[in-house]
């Protein structure tokens, strides 16, 4: 292993890709069986070689993820360098899932008010995203600690709209 | 014949009938929202005049921002595309006033045969089957709850303005109608403008099949055979084929022959398209006119591959005074066409809808491909439209061929940036009830645990795909073209590109 390697993790569709980047020169993936050539043809296609297998890759990076298409298939990369620490975070707390919108939404409806108690499952709040309506459920029985959006209001992904009270206990 | 036409839509549609446009020598106007200045439409179209903010309320829906667009372009006619303004009798009247020509039905046509309830009334004239149901005249939430428990549980709710299967819900009991017809009445709202509902029977394990039907301002009327829709994900269609499959002779004629008749009977005066809900089991088939889609529908295409013909030319010829191009004799349909709707969604978290910009995009060609498609490479997917990138269609002699054509222009269409359907498309195609024609409208829902794996295709693929990425961000040098060996698996039709001569690649 030279000690100008990268390492680098990619995880897609749940599965984990350990990458061992030398400056030149074949790369180590955890499942290829052996080195992996990668020569860059143009700006966006990759010829592959790991033993008798070859196969042509595109791949462009976008929006912090590294994007590859190859043998009609597409994978979007979460990418984490062995040096820069894990992927950033992913909206959750404390173990339990944020009442966060998963992407850019308007909230078309409030059922949580600070206070109010729940029940598992209950809507909280209705979002609307290019015509389609998405419910926000309580993942628990529990009390609404704050509300963090309003009626009306364009919400960005992963920002909490609703927190719960923690379980006592 | 038009000099100039305004075209009411955005994506894929307004391409589409900018080109037929161009082929007819008319000249065409775009317009845009502030979300769309730099999309493909409006630089493909002769001109472009904006007409408000991204919400589609302020600009696509905006009858009158529309016309006021058309009158300062100097065009005489509107195209309406489908969905928007499209099925609106209101929008077809408003046109005519201020002096253009509505490429579409008649108002009082739209009228006849558009609204749920019309339509209704309709197919007793004709004498077509319908769907047990009905449109409450007490629109009060309470109405429409009787209306529920009058038709029976369970019962579909429908958008009395709508298509598309925005604001459909269906209700298995009825302590669940409350927050149904709630949500009901917010998605037709926002997406028709109108909160009016209709309630009807839901039935189990239909097929969605609609006949593709024509007529003009002389009274003649045509049919262009059928499509099967059956595939289908929250009552919007995700692939669509012609022939239906595994169909009787005898029940595709009746079906045209009802679709025809339904048609004369409204005096329908423009394209458009009866659909049906077909209920088959071993010894009967029964069909059940749904409603009558009053414009262009998405999937059209399949039927101008099989058929040969321009649909869109013949909707603006028909709105420019000529008589139907074709007589009932001289259409036929030859071969088999299936279309696949290509929609940046995620099929593993419900469908749901990706917004972004597509970082790469290369599009699939080759004998027998039609690719219809609203992006190109840098292109935003903006998150207040429908997610539908593209619509891909094969052609071939039979289905087995149109498919395998099909699957094979799946697997060579790059999109990368936004998360697409371009996997589930290729599972659905390779599933066994795909391949035998067994389909029926749940069949995605049903068979969704084989069709939404993950992309992981070989897990070497996806090692060696990763190893690739690795190097993405590394300077491009150039490659000598000695040095390169051929790829492994190489396609002719991209990979003609290797021989554009002093092309970048080959020049080095």
């Amino acid at each position: 292993m030279s000690a100008a390697s990268r390492r680098v993790r990619l995880t897609a569709g749940g599965n984990a890709y350990a990458v061992e980047v030398p400056p030149a020169g074949p790369l180590r993936v955890d499942g290829a069986g052996g080195p992996v050539t990668v020569t860059r043809l143009d700006r966006t296609t990759f010829e592959v070689v790991a033993g008798e297998r070859r196969i042509t890759v595109r791949a462009v990076e976008s929006e912090g993820r590294y994007w590859a298409f190859a043998e009609g298939c597409t994978f979007a990369f979460e990418v984490a360098h062995a040096d820069g620490g894990a992927p950033a975070a992913s909206g959750q707390t404390g173990g339990e899932p944020a009442l966060a919108a998963p992407m850019p939404a308007t909230v078309v409806a409030l059922h949580a008010e600070p206070g109010m108690t729940v029940r598992r499952d209950d809507t909280l709040v209705v979002l609307e995203a290019m015509k389609m309506e998405l419910s926000i459920r309580s993942p628990r029985d529990g009390v609404v600690e704050s509300v963090s959006c309003r009626q009306g209001e364009l919400v960005e992904p992963g920002v909490p709209l609703v927190a719960l009270r923690p379980e006592p206990g | 014949m038009f000099g100039r036409i305004l075209i009411a839509n955005r994506g894929e549609i307004a391409l589409r009938i900018i080109r037929t446009c161009r082929a007819l020598g008319i000249e065409t106007v775009a317009v845009y929202s502030d979300a769309d200045a730099r999309a493909p439409h409006v630089a493909a179209a002769d001109q472009a005049e904006r007409i408000g903010p991204a919400a589609p309320a302020e600009s696509y829906l905006n009858a009158s921002a529309v016309i006021d667009a058309a009158r300062r372009a100097g065009a005489e006619a509107i195209h309406p595309g489908y969905g928007f303004l499209s099925e609106s009798a209101a929008f077809a009247a408003d046109c005519g006033d201020a002096g253009l020509t509505f490429v579409g039905p008649s108002p009082a046509a739209i009228a006849r045969a558009g609204s749920k309830i019309e339509a209704r009334r309709l197919a007793g004239r004709a004498g077509v089957p319908v769907v047990p149901g009905c449109e409450p005249g007490d629109q009060t939430d309470g109405g429409v709850l009787a209306a529920i428990e009058q038709v029976g549980c369970p019962a579909l709710l429908k958008p009395s303005a709508g298509g598309g299967g925005k604001g459909m819900r269906v209700v298995h009991a009825v302590d669940e109608a409350p927050s149904a017809i709630a949500a009901s009445r917010r998605e037709a709202l926002a997406a028709f403008g109108d909160d009016a509902l209709h309630v009807e029977r839901f039935l189990q394990r239909p097929r969605h099949v609609e006949v593709q039907v024509a007529g003009d301002r002389f009274g003649a009327v045509v049919h262009l055979f059928e499509r099967d829709c059956s595939v289908q994900r929250r009552y919007q269609k995700v692939i669509e084929e012609s022939p239906a499959p595994g169909l009787s002779t005898d029940l595709r004629e009746r079906l045209a022959g009802a679709a025809a008749a339904l048609a004369a009977e409204a005096g329908y005066d423009n394209v458009g398209t009866a659909e049906f809900l077909v209920e088959q089991t071993e010894t009967d088939a029964r069909f059940y006119f749904l409603e009558m889609n009053t414009r262009l529908q998405v999937e059209h295409p399949v039927t101008e591959l099989t058929t040969g013909v321009d649909l869109v030319r013949a909707q603006i010829e028909i709105a420019a005074g000529s008589p139907l191009p074709w007589t009932q004799a001289q259409l036929q349909s030859r071969g088999h066409a299936i279309e696949c709707r290509v929609y940046a969604e995620d099929a593993s978290r419900d469908y749901l809808p990706q917004a972004g910009r597509i970082a790469l995009y290369r599009e699939p060609a080759g004998p027998g491909i039609r690719l219809d498609a609203g992006v190109t490479e840098g292109s935003d997917v903006p998150l207040q439209y429908d997610p539908l990138l593209a619509k891909l269609v094969a052609y071939g002699e039979q289905r087995d061929w149109a498919r395998a054509r099909m699957l094979d222009a799946l697997r060579q269409y790059v999109v990368l940036g936004v998360t697409t359907n371009l996997h589930l498309l290729q599972q659905v195609l390779r599933h066994p009830r795909f391949v035998a024609g067994d389909l029926d409208t749940g069949f995605l829902e049903q068979a969704r645990d084989a069709l939404i794996e993950p992309c992981g295709g070989p897990p070497l693929t996806a090692a060696l795909a990763a190893a690739a990425a690795c190097r993405i961000r590394e300077p491009v040098e150039p490659v000598a073209a000695a040095a390169r060996a051929p790829a492994a698996r190489s396609h002719p039709w991209t990979d003609l590109a290797g021989w554009r001569i002093s092309s970048e690649r080959e020049s080095q």
